[in-house]
């Protein structure tokens, strides 16, 4: 009989009488609240991880545009390219550099692929308006939105690369083959292989990146792999779509990962705050569960009710967290549209399935021990109060119940050592930025506690408290020192490192200069008073030390040093540049045998002494010379620096451009763009244009970030809410015999207030703390910044800290009366 | 010491106000002990809070010790409260977290006393707690918790003690032995006793019974 009483038509009834009820709750409104968090979190960043995995990586041969690539600085050697035919490997050629471009007065760094047909091997570009052509015709190029944008130019604009003027027929929407490397974040232009030389850019020992592309049936290229693998030398890199996920270790892969791993923390805050609610919320309803009973309701149907009840939540945050996460997607687009050419794509349907998915799993795993408190209610709890307990888990429970969940943050994270590491690391944080808290806590209230009535209740309070209050001080720390970082290193690290070159640090490089310009290019500096000096600049490498190969003659170690595996820039020069100063030995008169001068940190590294000799392969000839001298190089002056000169003599034979760099300032555009006109074929970078494509990028990935951010600073302040509503709850009772006893209701506010603000003082303090390590670390580490301290974070973290706090405080501080007294 | 003339209290509802009752008149002479019973929702802790100034009347006077309690502001209120006012509650309002010496410290503290400590201790031995001072009262039974109490309202040597349902908690035994503790703190202090209580042997007595019956109080 009970059961036909109880149908799912009734019990769906029940459910919406009590919605209303549970609504006013605030355990029920902070739960639907987490719920729509987790949701919109782990929705928002699966989704955006995986378009930017996808934008860049849409298909391994895609991003290759090839089978197999390999990257050289130096064209292509002809029995590779003869043994890729002999394999029936379809090939082709591309050459990539940096140089400046122009349309009429503007000029902008961009990195140039020069291109033959066909191109690329596997996927295709694709423009705006279409093309007819797999590549642009000799005359005309395709440029990225973003170049056409900062050019002020458009599809049918004319530009000048070096000597030649190109039309652009197309904006490029989507290319594989961009590159690796800072050169692929700039905005690109694809011109045909042909109009190559007419730009007159490519001189002996220019700066180029070479690329060969392959493709074929899968058993070719890799016989042709193998054959090729062992004859690379340090420079080369060979890249397969079999062997390699090319954006594995890009960029974006882990500016992806990086996002994922930073909702982590705001996930957990919403389980332990979804885990808070339900605890509140099963403890509430034991009463009227016991009733339920009482009135026949069996114990599956109470599960059932509570479960539909707990289900019914969930599609209602499921939904709102959905269109959160929409929301939020829309705007990271925005802010990411330049990182990835042509946009992000859309992403997989199921992907949008994560945010619920993952939110009704923290939902059942969190809910399953409130859930089965409540069915376990006794009916005698409505008879005897003390049986409306809530019981503890037992251990075997609590590890099943960690277990899963670590489980489902790993399937999220797609890594459970990742998993592992950010759950132990923010652990590690949050208990210790909360346990120097909670030990500071006592001594600073006992000094306050002299100054107060009340001021030994202060001190009661804190040590009843200091469990939550440990949570409560370790999550504030950490969220306002997340908060904090961010907007330092957003705002301040580049800025810094900007502003700590001194005010003559030279903005503009000019490379490329051949032999019989360096007169004409050094007249015409002189003329425009521009200060600068030319040195010579030969590519070479080093191939013996003392007569051994540098492997005989180093340690693993020193083997490690970037300068022995690529070409280095070599120079020559009678006299000492002025911003090397010598740290050893002495500067060459007239020697007869070639002297060398090294650098400080490579002599040291390498363990090079006075009087050693190192030998160097040129253009395919050995050259020895005798180390006299050791300079000390500051290689940020942004002035030619050279880790080994050579005494003038050794190396005038040999293929050499010039290189010099000079300060123009923002008025003086007109001499670089004169500079150009006059001679073509430099190539010119704009370290700030530079400095600011290198910003932008930062600013992006930080600015993403910070959405992420803003969920979870929701999630720590609903949590602190949470905390701070349930203590004042039971402070509620305590301030009403207070006020019995002969206190004010304004004295017992007083004590409430100077409790949570003290808190949320020293979660300031502790935050500032954390800023300061975090973003000093960063600034050492990346940047080589000295350590410098932030007095304002000092005064406004706490003082944000206290704020939050207080407001918290005088938001959930209901007054107290002697009713409390009787109804307790 | 206690004069409440004609107060009445009105709590404003949503259609129409709700008045809880309408011009009473009670007086308390020192050493005095009055009961006062009604049934549940009668509005007998209305009237409580209203004579200990916790609360103001809608209407009347209320004057303590020459004080007028209902025109004084709240931190004066409070200040008399401390030095001349004392309660005693059913469920015994202990601080979970302090100490049996710490609760009774506590409210002399407030007071302001010179020596809380030295006079904590003597109250707690006068109920016959000595070895019991640092229990936290989840350590205690539920009588001495109500002794820690009844102490703590001693203390302070008040001049007006409010008990509302002292034994209501207790077990017969126990609340008698509380009872009789309470009546002779009473006498021998010249503590002025209002006391709220369902039990009519315990209103018995006291030395003048009133029942507070559809918003008035009559005598029994």
């Amino acid at each position: 009989m009970m059961q036909s009483q109880l149908s799912w038509g009734r019990m769906l009834r029940l459910l919406r009488q009590q919605s209303r009820t549970d609504l006013r709750t605030l355990e029920w409104r902070s739960l639907l609240l987490a719920l729509i968090l987790a949701t919109s979190l782990a929705g928002f960043l699966t989704v955006l991880g995986h378009q930017l995995e996808q934008g860049l990586s849409r298909q391994s041969e895609a991003v290759l545009g090839a089978d197999l690539t390999l990257s050289d600085a130096r064209p292509p050697a002809p029995e590779v390219i003869q043994q890729a035919e002999s394999q029936s490997l379809a090939l082709t050629e591309v050459v990539q550099f940096s140089s400046m471009i122009s349309q009429d007065e503007q000029l902008l760094l961009s990195s140039i692929r020069a291109v033959n047909a066909p191109y690329p091997l596997r996927g295709e570009i694709v423009t705006v308006p279409q093309q007819s052509t797999a590549i642009p015709p000799p005359g005309t190029a395709w440029a990225e939105q973003t170049l056409l944008d900062r050019l002020n130019a458009e599809v049918g604009s004319r530009i000048t690369l070096g000597y030649q003027e190109l039309l652009i027929t197309a904006a490029i929407v989507r290319s594989p083959d961009r590159g690796t490397g800072f050169r692929s974040f700039s905005p690109q232009l694809i011109i045909n292989r042909a109009d190559l030389d007419a730009t007159g850019v490519i001189q002996p020992g220019s700066r180029i990146g070479y690329r060969l592309l392959f493709s074929g049936d899968e058993a070719s290229v890799r016989r042709f792999s193998e054959w090729l693998e062992p004859q690379l030398n340090p420079q080369q890199r060979l890249a397969s779509v079999y062997t390699d996920q090319p954006m594995a270790d890009g960029a974006i892969k882990n500016a992806s990962g990086f996002l994922r791993l930073s909702s982590l923390f705001g996930l957990l805050l919403c389980g332990l705050l979804i885990s808070l609610c339900l605890r509140r919320y099963s403890s509430a309803q034991q009463s009227r569960c016991a009733l339920l009973k009482s009135l026949g309701m069996q114990h599956t149907q109470i599960l059932q009710f509570y479960l539909l009840k707990l289900l019914s939540g969930w599609a209602i945050a499921a939904i709102a967290g959905t269109l959160l996460s929409q929301l939020l997607l829309f705007i990271a687009h925005q802010l990411l549209q330049s990182l990835i050419p042509g946009g992000l794509p859309d992403p997989a349907p199921e992907y949008y399935l994560v945010g619920p998915v993952m939110s009704l799993a923290l939902l059942l795993i969190l809910g399953f021990s409130p859930l089965l408190q409540i069915s376990n209610t006794p009916v005698m709890g409505l008879l005897r109060q003390e049986l409306l307990r809530q019981n503890p888990l037992t251990y075997p429970a609590r590890i099943v119940l960690i277990l899963l969940l670590g489980a489902v943050l790993a399937l999220y994270l797609d890594s459970l050592l990742n998993a592992l590491l950010a759950l132990l690391l923010i652990g590690l944080c949050t208990l210790l930025a909360g346990v120097i808290a909670a030990t500071l806590l006592p001594p600073l209230a006992r000094q306050l506690a002299k100054r107060f009535k009340l001021g030994r209740l202060l001190l009661y309070r804190l040590r009843q408290q200091r469990q939550w209050h440990r949570i409560q001080l370790g999550i504030m720390s950490l969220l306002l020192a997340l908060l904090c970082s961010l907007f330092l290193s957003q705002t301040e690290l580049v800025e810094r490192w900007q502003n700590q070159l001194p005010e003559d640090t030279p903005n503009q490089f000019v490379i490329n200069i051949q032999p019989w310009e360096v007169q004409a290019v050094g007249e015409f500096l002189q003329q425009q008073s521009v200060e600068h000096t030319l040195y010579p600049m030969i590519r070479g490498r080093v191939t013996g030390i003392n007569g051994l190969t540098p492997e005989q003659a180093l340690s693993e170690q020193q083997m490690e040093h970037n300068a022995l595996h690529r070409e280095l820039n070599l120079s020559w020069s009678a006299d000492r540049p002025a911003h090397n100063p010598l740290t050893r030995g002495r500067w060459w008169s007239s020697p007869e045998q070639p002297e060398i001068s090294v650098e400080q940190e490579f002599a040291e590294t390498l363990g090079l002494q006075l009087g050693d000799q190192m030998t160097f392969e040129l253009a395919g000839q050995q050259i020895t010379a005798t180390i006299t001298s050791v300079r000390q190089v500051e290689w940020r002056s942004f002035k030619p620096n050279f880790y080994v000169i050579f005494s003038p003599g050794a190396l005038e034979n040999y293929p050499q451009t010039f290189i010099t760099s000079f300060r123009l300032s923002s008025d003086e555009a007109e001499i670089s763009r004169g500079l150009l006109k006059q001679f073509p074929a430099l190539t010119l970078i704009d370290v700030g244009q530079w400095i600011d494509q290198a910003n932008t990028l930062i600013n992006q990935l930080i600015q993403a970030s910070t959405i992420v951010l803003g969920l979870t600073l929701a999630a720590g302040i609903l949590l602190v809410q949470l905390l701070l509503h349930q203590e004042l709850e039971q402070r509620r009772h305590e301030n009403a015999l207070l006020q019995v006893l002969g206190s004010t209701p304004g004295q017992t506010l007083k004590l409430d207030l100077l409790e949570f603000t003290l808190l949320g003082l020293l979660s300031g303090v502790m935050a500032a703390l954390l800023s300061e390590l975090l973003t000093g670390l960063i600034g050492l580490r990346l940047l080589e910044l000295p350590l410098v301290w932030h007095p304002a974070i000092w005064l406004l973290l706490p003082l944000s800290g206290a704020v939050i706090f207080l407001l918290g405080t005088l938001g959930a501080h209901r007054k107290s009366g002697y009713r409390q007294l009787r109804q307790s | 010491m206690l004069q409440a003339s004609e107060i009445s209290k009105t709590f404003p509802g949503h259609q129409e106000d709700l008045t809880i009752f309408r011009d009473i008149s009670l007086s308390a002479k020192r050493g005095e002990s009055i009961a006062i019973i009604g049934q549940s929702g009668a509005g007998k802790s209305t009237l409580l809070s209203l004579l200990a100034g916790l609360d103001e009347p809608s209407g009347g006077s209320i004057s303590l010790l020459n004080h007028p309690l209902h025109s004084l502001d709240e931190a004066t209120r409070a200040q008399l409260r401390a030095e001349h006012i004392s309660f005693i509650f059913q469920s015994f309002q202990l601080l979970p977290e302090l100490s049996a010496l710490d609760n009774v410290q506590l409210a002399l503290e407030i007071q302001g006393h010179p020596q809380p400590e030295q006079q904590a201790a003597y109250w707690l031995d006068q109920v016959g707690l000595t070895d019991r001072y640092d229990h936290t009262p989840a350590q205690l039974s539920g009588g001495e918790q109500q002794r820690v109490a009844i102490a703590r309202a001693f203390a302070t040597e008040p001049a007006l003690l409010f008990a509302d349902e002292p034994t209501g908690n207790l077990d017969e035994a126990t609340g008698q032995d509380i009872i009789d503790q309470l009546f002779e703190l009473n006498r021998s202090h010249q503590t002025t006793l209002i006391l709220i209580t369902h039990d009519p042997h315990l209103a018995q007595r006291c030395q003048r019974c009133l029942r507070l019956h559809q918003g008035a109080l009559e005598p029994l």
